[in-house]
């Protein structure tokens, strides 16, 4: 969609595009594609976008338009927001509203986050809106709700005790009247949960607790006590289906992470899983389970996709999931039916499906005291980066990494302590991959890999020295825009993955592009290292 | 029609735009400045009014003028009702206000959130976040006067006492 029929487009719509970010606006956000209203862009979480200004002839010419840069040197992971030319995003402790156009800053929130609350990953996602309210989720475990217009707080709930090894990362959702979220345990052995939040009030209006408690579905798959320090934690944002009142949101792996010892034998339910919850009450409809009682770390800390395909002959609605342990997988998304499954990265610890969908896993897929080799690594064969689905070239793009692990397991697991981790692991001998720029292709590499979701056939690579943290952006124009942690970022044909621009930014590309329009012109941004760059074609 | 008169004439209050020292109108004892106010009575009055056509308290009224949620926190009731009876006498840099005029003659105001060299950026009267860019305006004012108009004479002392003691209690809410 060009720029001039947009504006038309804005003209019509009129009051509908007010400053309030309505429900009805979030569940048809397409027709406001000068807007990014959530983490993945819409309720699907394709990270498509209908502008396309911005062309395969013209990208060349995209040049840097501005920089935010926080007064934090923490990576940064965050996707923008973008509502009526204002831009919002987070880094740390701050929180800011800029214009999308300039960067120049409407105002500036900031709440100080204890250093303390978890040095290791000082990471936010991103920010949710609802109305003309924004929800961010800090680390140390608050859900803040600030006026979009002016920067100041409205509420500020407490949801947990850092001290007890939980943070907040996700970018949260916002569905209805509700903002939904879920803590993550960086291998602290500690439970984790999503839950839906009041935006008006932030009281918790439900909860579904990803490891089950005795007398609940799923606490059969735990062995004993072990469901106690079970973690499951929710790394990265869910999706909604409004046909279906569900909302879809990945699992992380059960604790402790490379030593199945306490929790086997057993699923270890709901970890490393998908799970579709009724919007309104929280209430368990369906799910998946991508790695049954993991060893390996491979959490599905992926953004569910959702795409409404032609499948074997009759139209059907569908997940899309590029998973950490190495599998590519398309799944009804009104049923969890399991439609298919394969890998996507070289693998060595799944002989094949059963007709239910669960993997067969080989025996020696096993963590060991003197160390086991395993395809892919425990950093998988993707992580937390926001895959795209392009319904006009109907491919699944996502970033991949070729690469192993060698996991070497600790005898005995030891007693849980609050506040350390739980892990299992062995801390010498580990292994892990061959470090860029030494290894060769052979020992691994990372991608930006075009799957076709209709047979799981890679269709095209373009290939990296170093592994990538990068989300994928694709438009309409049947441009994908990704980076990695080379620094570049770049633009690719969507079609046939060649490439069509870059520029290197210095630092990790570690997050998810997106392409809003402000002032009459489409503009790209991303987070690398720890700024936010805004591309755009000349004036 | 331009969209500047009608701050001028909605807009009651701009008690936080005093800075907390300012000392250059006579010191009045908090005491006299409350004497027999009730907030009861003030709150009626200031919703009653069009304080909050400018102003916010709480989740109520507008972003253009000071934000007055914890006004009873930040200002002593002497300033405050200083600010009621004398508003011009001193705004903060923040809590300015910015008249442009665009190339086809338009006339925006709002308050100052932020400016450079090419561009300015405010929140006006509509409550929008907008962004110009300096080439393309004709002209751009900041205003050092508030949008306030002085209320010296157009209150009885008791109105004003309940006023002031209405502000004072406002402590902000528990977040």
């Amino acid at each position: 969609m060009n720029i001039r029929f947009l504006l038309s487009l804005v003209c019509l719509l009129g009051a509908s595009l007010s400053a309030q970010v309505t429900h009805d606006r979030m569940l048809h956000a397409d027709r406001e594609p000068q807007n990014w209203l959530t983490y993945g862009g819409s309720y699907s979480s394709q990270r498509y976008s209908l502008l396309t200004d911005i062309t395969r002839d013209n990208v060349r010419n995209l040049t840097l338009k501005w920089v935010w840069r926080p007064r934090y040197l923490d990576k940064m992971e965050t996707t923008p927001l973008v509502v009526n030319g204002v831009l919002y995003t987070v880094q740390n402790s701050e929180v800011v509203a800029v214009d999308a156009a300039t960067g120049r800053a409407f105002w500036t929130f900031r709440y100080r986050v204890p250093p303390e609350s978890n040095a290791y990953l000082m990471v936010v996602k991103g920010l949710a809106i609802a109305g003309d309210r924004l929800f961010w989720a800090s680390y140390d475990g608050h859900l803040i709700a600030i006026d979009g217009k002016s920067g100041t707080a409205i509420w500020n709930r407490t949801l947990l005790d850092y001290k007890k090894g939980l943070q907040l990362n996700v970018a949260p959702l916002v569905i209805k009247d509700k903002v939904i979220l879920g803590p993550s345990t960086n291998e602290y052995g500690t439970n984790c949960w999503i839950a839906a939040y009041d935006v008006r009030s932030g009281a918790e209006v439900w909860r579904f607790k990803t490891v089950p408690e005795p007398g609940e579905r799923g606490n059969e798959t735990w062995p004993g006590d072990s469901w106690r320090h079970g973690g499951a934690p929710i790394w990265v944002t869910g999706s909604y289906d409004p046909d279906t009142n569900l909302t879809f949101w990945g699992t992380g792996n059960p604790n402790p992470g490379w030593n199945g010892g306490p929790r086997n034998p057993g699923d270890n339910l709901y970890s490393d899983s998908v799970v579709a919850l009724d919007a309104d009450t929280g209430a368990l409809k369906w799910h998946y389970q991508f790695t049954p009682n993991d060893e390996f770390d491979w959490d599905a800390v992926q953004v569910p996709v959702l795409a409404d395909l032609e499948w074997q002959g009759r139209p059907r609605k569908v997940m899309l999931w590029a998973n950490r342990n190495g599998h590519f997988y398309v799944l009804d998304r009104v049923t969890g039916k399991f439609l298919l499954g394969k890998a996507f990265v070289r693998q060595n610890w799944n002989l094949g499906f059963d007709e239910t969908g669960r993997p067969m896993r080989s025996p020696r897929a096993k963590p060991s005291a003197e160390g086991t080799y395993i395809e892919p690594g425990t950093q998988g064969g993707t992580n937390w980066y926001s895959p795209s689905f392009s319904p006009r070239t109907g491919l699944f793009y996502v970033s991949s990494w070729d690469n192993y692990s060698t996991i070497s397991r600790l005898a005995a697991v030891g007693p849980w302590t609050e506040g350390r981790k739980y892990t299992g692991r062995a801390p010498a001998g580990g292994g892990g991959s061959a470090g860029a720029p030494y290894r060769t292709e052979a020992e691994g590499y990372g991608a930006v890999r075009a799957i076709d979701p209709k047979t799981g056939e890679k269709k095209w690579d373009f290939k990296m020295v170093d592994y990538t943290e990068s989300g994928i952006l694709t438009t309409a124009a049947d441009l994908l825009f990704s980076g990695g942690r080379e620094g570049h970022f770049f633009a690719l044909d969507a079609r046939t993955g060649e490439l069509l621009w870059k520029t290197n930014l210095g630092g990790t590309v570690a997050s998810g592009p997106m392409t809003y329009a402000a002032a009459g012109h489409q503009y790209v941004a991303v987070s690398a290292d720890n700024a936010l760059y805004v591309f755009g074609l000349p004036d | 029609m331009t969209s500047w008169s009608r701050p001028f004439e909605a807009c009651v209050l701009v008690l936080a735009a005093m800075p907390l020292g300012a000392q250059s109108l006579p010191r009045q004892s908090a005491a006299s400045a409350t004497a027999g106010g009730d907030p009861a009575r003030g709150r009626a009055l200031v919703e009653a009014s069009k304080c909050l056509d400018c102003h916010r308290i709480e989740e109520t009224g507008s972003r253009l003028g000071p934000d007055l949620s914890e006004i009873g926190k930040l200002r002593s009731p002497d300033l405050l009702q200083r600010a009621i009876v004398a508003p011009d006498a001193d705004v903060l840099p923040e809590h300015r206000h910015v008249r442009l005029v665009t190339k086809d003659g338009t006339v925006v105001v709002g308050r100052l959130l932020n400016q450079d060299a090419f561009s300015i950026q405010m929140i006006d009267v509509r409550e929008q976040l907008t962004s110009y860019l300096k080439s393309n305006l004709r002209e751009h004012t900041i205003l050092e006067k508030g949008l306030m108009p002085s209320y010296e004479g157009k209150l009885t002392a008791q109105q004003l006492a309940d006023i002031v003691s209405y502000l004072g209690s406002l402590k902000g809410a528990e977040k």
